[in-house]
């Protein structure tokens, strides 16, 4: 079964770019429309080469890394221990949970121009825009971790005698990480969609300024480069993150 | 297995079709809708809008408006067929030329002059241009300023010697309000929130006199031009029509472009002092579009704008003197 979706996937692509091959190359659409995959593939590797707008490729796919890893590390840092409190304590919840229900559905383009105001036009408003992307799907997915729990493990652990600490540290804990793993995945996609909007703004480097860039001087070849190594920088991220699942929490699916 | 790759193809196949046909512009020429893209500024026609001479020209057809905060969005509304005419900086125009959007140059709408300036914080202690070495400019990248102050600086010999920021005008005054940049090459309105803390180094009737000139030019596309060529005679009359009530009732002109674009008449005033309306008769004269024989000098000068954008990686190639010629349409003649 597996085998056999791996090769309609695959042929999917193989498909598209014959298709695209094929459109591009007959001269059925304008190259601003559609550039071909040689275009494409030639942009790609002038730009390793050269660089775009005197900065080289490996320092825009650097500095966006940095961007969207740094607020990635501070939302994993703040929401879930955050997350983790609400989901176990009535009070905390009460005091936080609406703030971030009230924030989350805002877009995040909504909220920059605020932002570069209070944090200035630097790296902070763009990690920040980042962060509070990235936030919401953790904590959320650290609450009904907690509030899913069965109730009778920390019933067990308690009446054989656990500390509130051992109860958290080998019940709770443990049980919530496969959601805040999720929670995780969910927030690298989100803060991963907020990125070219976070770069659209007194920036003239990372991987979503280059398509922004592109696009006023409607040069698609680029265009097009950039939203391919975006998708796959996507993809490659979230294997990443699912190895590790597969890792350190061997335990999921399980109870 | 092998039905379902088939059954994939076929849906494949449709897919990109279908998506395809959506892209092309053609056959999108309502033959009862005029779709004009605008800047919000007081210009030509901001006027003609407020005084409905478009209304009286064309009584037969709607005529809608979109309002786009720069070339760039107009350039993907033309190349998607979304607008029949739109208003932009001349910069654009060359992007638009050279990456073979179907269109043609109509009309200069306003030459840029003081409404576009270089301007410094006063307590920067940059007096001159040179002193602008290892400072933060921000400016809307691919805009007239952009390239006026590409300009400035390559005659300063400070390229590469500064730091750009890309910004759009609302994010400069943000920006310039927290201290983060020390200069900024904008336009009004964004000019005036500046001007109370900032003092002018340059602006852009400075480069017009060394040879740089800009200005804000209407694109039509191919597509309308052919089947509605009448229209579009009629289209450079309407602004014309505004154009000749700036020389006759200056005040009136000023009026209704403050009322249209919903700013004070004093800023309205500022900003149309800044800038010159050439009248029909000059358009098409040497100063500026030129005539079916000669090109005019401003084309010479934004074909000079395209080599320049060239060397700065910005366009892919520097379209010619010729490829300019092809590309005016003497719309008035």
């Amino acid at each position: 079964m597996k085998k056999k979706s791996l090769l309609i996937t695959t042929s999917v692509w193989i498909i598209l770019l014959a298709i695209w091959f094929l459109v591009t190359n007959l001269k059925l659409v304008s190259p601003i429309l559609f550039p071909s995959p040689q275009d494409v593939w030639f942009t790609f590797t002038s730009i390793l080469v050269h660089g775009y707008n005197n900065i080289s490729f490996w320092q825009h796919l650097g500095i966006t890394l940095f961007r969207l890893f740094s607020a990635l590390i501070l939302a994993i840092v703040t929401a879930v221990p955050l997350g983790l409190a609400s989901g176990m304590s009535e009070v905390i919840h009460a005091v936080v949970d609406s703030v971030i229900q009230f924030y989350r559905p805002i877009p995040p383009l909504a909220y920059y121009t605020i932002l570069i105001l209070w944090l200035g036009i630097g790296e902070g408003s763009k990690v920040i825009l980042l962060y509070l992307a990235a936030f919401a799907p953790i904590y959320i997915a650290c609450v009904e971790g907690v509030r899913h729990l069965n109730k009778d493990y920390i019933l067990s652990a308690k009446s054989l005698g656990a500390d509130k600490w051992s109860v958290f540290r080998w019940v709770i804990f443990p049980g919530a990480l496969p959601d805040i793993f999720t929670g995780i995945r969910t927030a690298m996609g989100v803060s991963f969609s907020t990125l070219v909007a976070a770069e659209m703004v007194a920036s003239t480097s990372g991987i979503g300024w280059m398509v922004i860039d592109a696009s006023k001087y409607l040069k698609s070849s680029v265009m097009f480069m950039g939203i391919f190594i975006l998708g796959g920088l996507g993809l490659l991220i979230d294997w990443l993150l699912q190895l590790l699942e597969k890792k350190w929490i061997f335990w999921k699916g399980k109870n | 297995m092998k039905r379902l790759l088939k059954v994939l193809l076929i849906v494949c196949v449709m897919v990109v079709v279908v998506g395809l046909s959506g892209c092309s512009p053609r056959n999108k020429i309502k033959s009862n809708e005029i779709r004009i893209g605008i800047l919000n500024t007081p210009n030509d026609v901001a006027v003609a809008r407020n005084k409905g001479y478009f209304r009286s020209a064309f009584p037969d057809k709607k005529v809608s408006f979109i309002t786009f905060d720069s070339g760039v969005d107009a350039n993907k509304a033309l190349m998607s067929g979304g607008v029949d005419f739109a208003t932009m900086g001349d910069t654009n125009g060359i992007v638009a030329l050279t990456a073979g959007i179907p269109v043609k140059l109509l009309w200069i709408n306003e030459m840029c002059g003081s409404n576009e300036c270089l301007i410094v914080k006063r307590d920067s202690g940059i007096k001159r241009i040179s002193d602008l070495r290892g400072k933060k400019i921000a400016t809307p990248f691919a805009s007239t300023s952009h390239y006026s102050l590409m300009i400035t600086l390559k005659r300063a010999g400070l390229e590469n010697k500064v730091k750009l920021l890309d910004m759009d005008t609302q994010n400069i005054v943000a920006a310039w309000k927290r201290g983060n940049i020390d200069a900024a090459y904008t336009w009004q309105p964004t000019l005036s929130q500046l001007q109370s803390d900032g003092r002018v180094l340059t602006d852009s009737s400075d480069l017009s006199k060394a040879g740089y000139s800009t200005a804000n030019i209407t694109l039509v596309s191919k597509a309308f031009l052919k089947s509605n060529p009448g229209d579009v005679k009629k289209f450079v009359e309407v602004l014309n029509k505004s154009h000749k009530l700036r020389q006759t009732s200056y005040s009136t002109a000023v009026k209704a472009a403050a009322k249209q674009t919903g700013i004070s008449i004093s800023d309205a005033d500022k900003q149309m002092k800044g800038t010159t309306w050439p009248s029909l008769s000059a358009e098409y004269s040497r100063n500026y579009l030129g005539n079916q024989d000669k090109l005019g000098q401003f084309m010479v000068e934004m074909q000079r704008a395209g080599e320049f954008m060239q060397s700065q990686q910005t366009i892919s190639y520097a379209p010619t003197l010729k490829q300019f010629k092809a590309f005016v349409h003497h719309g008035g003649i």
